[in-house]
């Protein structure tokens, strides 16, 4: 009898407790969530802004003349982008085709071969100081090291700028991404004789390649934005040329210089390249994506 | 194993382990372990989680050498050769010592692939043979009927070990297992053969 008379009590005491805890909980966990969201909702407006401002003022360039026509002179009645289009594909694709293999291979090295070895530190540790290198000390650099010996500004100059960006960022999600497949993994394979060469090819590197083919993907959307390396490699050109070893012109450093300039037709057109490397970007991304998802 | 095998039982023991001491960085493992493990008979380590079952079975394909802080000493001797100082290419050794994990991990490929894997690493096969090897693996691990209408399906949606238990089926001499006595009876996957 008298044990529970003084159970019971004990008992509403603990159920008090825990609901007292329990409302506690539930009042952090409101306001976190509030926090949280509040801060998405701040990253969210600014970018569909920056979306809607885009389209907005984007799709009115958007014609058939744009991707037919070179850049026009200032206040001409019609004109394009053609040649800046073409030399910011060309650009971008050879930088991305030079700089994926270069960083693959290296992140491949960090992550399989020199976790633990003073090389391997050492070239992590440049690889992030390169990371972190404003574009415009890449654009310099390449100008000191090419075209102030080349004596001239060339499309060549612009790839090579574009291919130091892509490099490092292609490194480290290479790296990254190797280091998240499992060890069990490894070993399975490495259990039944296979070489350290061919479980990388065929089994790390395939389960790692959709985090890979994502930093490939960043690089370029980073590259395709980017003015200042090719303002002081590849310069821009008025005109058409698929000549790398001449000055070219892209569709940033355009931007740059239309979009500054007081004459509306420039403007226009500007706004219409932002456009172009928004879509281009996006559409890029959306068919990689898909692409992946429709394989193992 | 199998009564209808019926193999000769030999003397000769086909794996001797002597004088085994086995360390994790400085954390001593495995202390001064001698043992004898018998051709053609099925031989189970029973004992409790961490004494060390595991940490023995990796030292016989040398898995443990993935990982540069762990060592061992002392001698393995199979079929008369010291695996642990042998001059023989690793990858040969694995290929001999086949291992069963615990945990399956099948390979980022197609059903196929994942169990040609193992048999392409040592030899070549036309098409034809590939795909009776692969049916052959499918069948013994008594999952023919479950995955021949998906072989080009990913290996990762498969259920249980199934694809790297196959896989290792391919050629070896020795097999060791973690799995777990639970699992086992269906796959039964501790077995050697030769």
């Amino acid at each position: 009898m008298n044990t529970t008379a003084t159970i019971a009590p004990q008992a509403a005491a603990l159920h008090a407790a825990r609901v007292g805890k329990y409302t506690r909980r539930k009042r952090v966990n409101a306001i976190a969530l509030t926090l949280s969201l509040a801060a998405m909702a701040f990253g969210l407006v600014w970018l569909i802004w920056i979306l809607v401002e885009t389209v907005r003022l984007g799709l009115g360039g958007l014609t058939l003349s744009l991707f037919t026509q070179m850049t026009p002179p200032p206040q001409a009645e019609d004109g394009g982008l053609a040649n800046a289009i073409f030399g910011s594909v060309t650009m971008v694709t050879l930088a991305t085709l030079i700089g994926t293999p270069v960083g693959i291979l290296a992140g491949i090295y960090l992550a399989e071969y020199g976790q633990k070895t003073w090389l391997g530190s050492v070239t992590r540790f440049i690889n992030d100081i390169l990371l972190a290198a404003p574009s415009i000390v890449i654009g310099l650099f390449i100008y000191s090291v090419v075209v102030a010996r080349m004596k001239s500004f060339s499309g060549w100059a612009g790839v090579l700028a574009l291919a130091l960006i892509v490099i490092p960022v292609v490194i480290r999600t290479t790296e990254n991404m190797l280091a998240l497949i499992p060890n069990a993994l490894r070993e399975a394979a490495y259990a039944l004789g296979t070489p350290k060469w061919k479980v990388i090819m065929t089994v790390t590197l395939k389960a790692a390649r959709a985090g890979v083919l994502t930093g490939i993907l960043l690089a370029l959307a980073r590259i395709a934005g980017e003015t200042a390396p090719l303002l002081f490699t590849a310069l821009s050109n008025q005109f058409w040329t698929s000549d790398l070893s001449s000055p070219m012109a892209s569709l940033p450093v355009t931007i740059f210089k239309f979009a500054m300039s007081p004459y509306e037709n420039w403007q226009k057109l500007a706004w219409a390249g932002v456009f172009l490397i928004t879509i281009g970007v996006l559409i890029l991304n959306i068919l990689a994506r898909t692409f992946l998802r429709n394989r193992h | 194993m199998d009564k209808k095998l019926d193999l000769p039982i030999t003397e000769k023991p086909k794996l001797s382990v002597r004088n085994l001491n086995f360390y994790y960085g400085s954390f001593q493992a495995l202390k001064n372990i001698n043992l004898d493990i018998p051709e053609n008979k099925v031989t189970a380590f029973i004992g409790p989680s961490g004494c060390g079952k595991s940490t023995l079975l990796r030292t016989f394909n040398r898995m443990f050498e993935l990982y540069p802080e762990q060592r061992a000493e002392g001698e393995i001797v199979l079929d008369g050769e010291n695996i642990l100082t042998s001059k023989e290419d690793v990858s040969l050794i694995r290929a001999k010592v086949g291992m069963v994990f615990q945990k399956p991990t099948p390979f980022p490929m197609s059903i196929y692939d994942n169990i040609a894997f193992g048999v392409k690493l040592f030899e070549t096969l036309p098409r034809i043979e590939m795909d009776e090897r692969v049916e052959w693996a499918l069948k013994k691990a008594a999952l023919w009927n479950e995955v021949k209408d998906k072989l080009n399906q990913s290996g990762s949606g498969l259920s249980g070990g199934c694809a790297s238990r196959a896989a290792s089926r391919s050629s070896p001499r020795c097999c060791c297992s973690t799995s777990r006595a639970r699992r086992s009876t269906r796959s039964r996957p501790a077995r050697s053969r030769s």
